[in-house]
């Protein structure tokens, strides 16, 4: 009963935390009336640590929810494949395929029998996709998403483990990152600080978002352009092995 | 003070292996010959099998990357109606575990028609090229471009295309087209399709003549009692390819039968 009650106080106060744009890059910036129909949903699942997402092949906990739920994209970070002598597991496309929703797959690295990375869900076709390698364990991601006529949105995505990978990916962000672009990404804690830096100019708006999971050693990120700003974020649970679900809500402006 | 000049040679040693073995065995993991295994297959837009048996015959097969063509999403077709409302190429993937890209070409029956890859290997990279319609084309059709990222970090170019069917002289400026895409690519290529052309025509013998084409010389259509050879591999640049068997595995799960091919590649 206690531990019923604590869950619930829990999810009460993950749906209730509105962001506070931890770091955005002007706190005392006067933003315009939150435009609902001019907002995309994104659902990124993590467990914002270094381990793989799921431990099991039971993915219907996330995938019931992007069934019922109203995001542009879905993002399942740390999602690997697995190369197994007869079958090979992949989390992505199999949800994908009971979801209704077209798989994508971003490829961090090749680490023994299994292709370390992230899955991202759309609602459509592309005509492209590109993926471009940082370094080792870094590849930043782009696909050009359709959200509704009058908003075009590229999403990308890339996760940063060391200093030497944001070096490296802050240029490839700052060559390819466009008005357009919503890019969603991890940051491993300790270099937060180095990613709020690099991008400090008031041409960009970053928003550091952290879990209120106490083992979490990673931060999401959401970074735009100023034509882009979040609005809101939820974070809830996903099963009871450590699975959060971040429900990001995104302005265009 | 020998003793410790030992030491010194030791260590010094010691840590020139540290430093360079490392190296040296990723690099010549990196370079070894890659096998892959490469299917080709005309669906028919599930007219002849259900996706259940598509799935079932491509993991028999095993292979790294597949290029799918007549691959339909979520049309209505009366020809198909088990098929109808389906995404092919994502229940392809959910039921093989495969990464998947897809190229619509035309709009049909409230879906879309295409061609698409699946791959045991993630894509860096994915383009649709529409190729040229000229005079007397019929349908629009399309070159899909996908690189990827082999587990020993190398890229491969694989390219899945479906050529008209109405004339020569139409699927020759489609196949000038698809070498002009591909002249100045840096990495290993593999083009595989239904190219609507049988070996003598001028669009494969001369149109793919750079190609080292290795799929059996089997004919591949139609399945039952087949007469003609109009679906292809082609590898390049020749001389990093060496193809180990080709085979027209004899199903009747569409109206074209797949072709495969065991290659190796050398870097």
């Amino acid at each position: 009963m206690r531990q019923k009650r604590s869950s619930l106080l829990f999810l009460a106060l993950s749906l209730t935390m509105y962001i506070s744009c931890n770091k955005s890059n002007d706190p005392a910036e006067q933003l315009p009336e939150w435009n609902k129909n001019r907002t995309i949903t994104i659902q990124f699942y993590s467990r914002l640590t270094k381990e793989s997402l799921f431990k099991t092949a039971d993915y219907s906990q996330a995938m019931n929810q992007i069934r019922s739920g109203n995001q542009q994209v879905a993002v399942f970070h740390r999602a690997d494949v697995i190369y197994e002598t007869a079958v090979t597991v992949n989390p992505t496309v199999s949800v994908a395929s009971e979801a209704g929703k077209v798989p994508f797959f971003v490829c961090n690295r090749y680490s023994g029998n299994r292709a370390e990375g992230s899955g991202i869900l759309i609602g459509h076709t592309v005509a492209r996709m590109e993926a471009i390698p940082v370094s080792t364990g870094c590849t930043w991601f782009l696909v050009p998403t359709r959200v509704n006529t009058a908003i075009a949105m590229n999403f990308a995505t890339i996760s940063f483990e060391n200093e030497s990978q944001m070096t490296s990916g802050a240029e490839i962000i700052r060559k390819n990152l466009t008005d357009e672009t919503v890019l969603v990404g991890v940051v491993d804690k300790t270099h937060k600080d180095k990613l709020t830096s690099e991008f400090a100019a008031k041409s960009y708006r970053v928003s550091l978002i952290e879990s209120t999971n106490s083992q979490a050693s990673q931060s999401l990120f959401v970074l735009t352009t100023q034509k882009w700003v979040v609005r809101e974020h939820t974070e809830t649970p996903i099963g009871t092995d450590g699975i959060l679900s971040f429900n990001l809500q995104i302005e265009a402006l | 003070m020998k003793i410790e000049k030992t030491k010194q040679i030791f260590l010094l040693i010691l840590l020139i292996v540290a430093f360079t073995l490392p190296g040296k065995v990723v690099a010549q993991v990196a370079n070894d010959p890659v096998k892959l295994k490469v299917l080709c297959y005309n669906l028919r837009f599930g007219e002849l099998a259900s996706l259940d048996e598509l799935a079932d015959f491509i993991k028999s097969q095993n292979p790294d990357i597949v290029a799918l063509q007549e691959v339909d999403v979520k049309t209505k077709r009366t020809l198909a109606p088990r098929q109808n409302g389906k995404d092919f190429i994502t229940e392809l993937g959910y039921r093989t575990g495969m990464l998947t890209a897809y190229a619509k070409t035309i709009p049909y029956a409230g879906g879309y028609y295409g061609i698409g890859i699946l791959s045991k290997y993630p894509f860096t990279e994915t383009r649709r090229v529409m190729l040229p319609m000229p005079e007397g084309s019929k349908e629009q059709r399309a070159m899909l471009f996908g690189n990827v990222e082999l587990p020993n970090g190398k890229l491969l170019t694989f390219v899945c295309t479906h050529l008209d069917y109405p004339s020569s002289e139409v699927r020759l400026v489609q196949v000038e087209a698809l070498n002009q895409v591909l002249k100045n690519n840096p990495w290993p290529m593999i083009v595989a399709g239904d190219f609507n052309a049988d070996p003598v025509s001028p669009e494969i013998s001369k149109g793919m003549s750079a190609w080292k084409q290795v799929s059996s010389s089997d004919f591949t259509i139609p399945s039952k009692s087949p007469h003609s050879k109009i679906d292809y591999i082609f590898c390049s640049p020749a001389n990093s390819w060496k193809a180990i068997s080709a085979n027209t595995p004899r199903v009747s799960l569409s109206d074209h039968l797949p072709v495969s091919a065991e290659l190796e590649l050398t870097f």
